[in-house]
């Protein structure tokens, strides 16, 4: 295991090795980015509560996040990228919605958090969309995209 | 807390409910009256990611398989604590890695370094000293420990001659090496082996003998050959 830059197999250029962004290199301050991405959007959602997602849209641009998509090219390393990353911000609701549960009946579920906290999912639930909507497909340079978020199933909130 | 306590233990009781199930009913929480004008927004969002097969569902593992960050990074400086860490829990098995390696090679050339750098003043002619025995010295370059030692033998014949039996000493002396070196080579001689041969009369017994017999004439013996030579 190697998270520093290797060769690659194609052309013998430097690369990042895919388990850099695994490591707590990435995701600890990733995870931190995307806390301060919500949390600016919990702030201001009172000044336009009825164009939610075009704050959302603005505080993204306003923070650089448009550019994560050219933080790396290689398709091995870009695949681990784009899915931790994804990761991270599922992982608001694993650590959020732990505060909610399902009511006997199976269908309601009962508040148990604040706004705040619904507000906070519904940051994460836009930053998702957008980073996976805003995945560039150009064919030259090709550039790797995923297809898919990943999601758990079962008893628990896994996912990061 | 011990309502968040006990409703978690509910959540892992409950197989049911998950990520995804959690996001598609975000929209029914949204119907307070501060966070109804999200409601829309929230509904297009999800319904956009769900048409379109966007959520992927992994099966469910308790093996801490989504743990995130996966690798800590531990700084330059701070993995000597971590590595003592993990030798006290795990002993390593198998032939030394590579790392291994490179790590007691440096150390031992450390080690090497600072033992030679000990002994570098005995590299100085000037202060030259007797080391009879000590079988550990450096390997101090050959021209000055021939000085330091025609140095010192002349030191000590000097001392000897000014005493009145020094010439006895140095003959007692000069007969027990000669006493010494017969005894060695009958014993040699009695395994059919042969002791300082190869030089015929320059080295071996038969010069130390020459040396020893000429003493009566006044030459200081044995101390005499390494000097006679290294002039001759």
């Amino acid at each position: 295991m190697s998270i520093v830059p290797g060769p690659s197999a194609s052309r013998g250029g430097i690369i990042v090795q895919p388990t850099y962004f695994t490591s707590s290199l990435y995701v600890d301050p990733c995870r931190e980015d995307i806390e301060t991405l919500i949390h600016e959007f919990s702030q201001k959602y009172h000044e336009d509560p009825v164009h939610s997602f075009g704050l959302f849209k603005s505080i993204w641009v306003s923070s650089g996040w448009q550019w994560i998509h050219f933080k790396v090219f290689d398709a091995y390393a870009r695949d681990a990228f784009l899915k931790v990353t994804i990761r991270l911000f599922m992982g608001t609701f694993s650590r959020i919605g732990a505060c909610y549960i399902n009511t006997p009946d199976g269908s309601v579920l009962e508040r148990l958090g604040r706004a705040e906290n619904v507000l906070a999912c519904v940051g994460a639930l836009y930053g998702v969309y957008v980073f996976y909507n805003t995945q560039p497909s150009t064919s030259a340079p090709r550039l790797h995209a995923v297809s898919s978020i990943e999601v758990s199933h079962g008893g628990r909130f896994r996912l990061a | 807390m011990v309502g968040v306590f006990v409703l978690r233990n509910l959540i892992s009781a409950d197989s049911g409910l998950d990520t995804l199930q959690y996001l598609l009913t975000l929209p029914s929480l949204l119907d307070t009256e501060h966070l109804s004008p999200l409601g829309r927004q929230v509904k297009h969002v999800l319904s956009q990611l769900v048409n379109s097969g966007a959520f992927y569902t992994l099966p469910s593992s308790d093996l801490g398989l989504w743990e995130l960050p996966r690798e800590i990074f531990v700084p330059d400086g701070e993995e000597e604590a971590a590595g003592a860490e993990a030798s006290t829990t795990a002993r390593k098995r198998g032939r030394p890695s590579r790392r291994d390696k490179q790590k007691r090679a440096n150390q031992a050339t450390a080690t090497l370094d600072s033992w030679l750098r000990e002994r570098q003043p005995f590299d100085n002619p000037d202060t030259p000293e007797l080391h009879s025995g000590d079988h550990d010295q450096a390997p101090i370059p050959i021209s000055s420990s021939r000085d330091a030692y025609l140095v010192q033998k002349m030191v000590m014949l000097g001392v000897l001659a000014r005493d009145e039996s020094g010439g006895e000493v140095l003959r007692t002396a000069n007969e027990a090496v000669l006493r010494r070196l017969r005894e060695i080579d009958e014993m040699a001689a009695s395994q059919g082996l042969e002791v300082g041969g190869e030089g015929g009369e320059k080295t071996g017994l038969a010069r130390i003998e020459k040396v020893v017999g000429e003493m009566e004439a006044g030459s200081c013996g044995i101390l005499g050959i390494f000097g006679d030579s290294s002039r001759g």
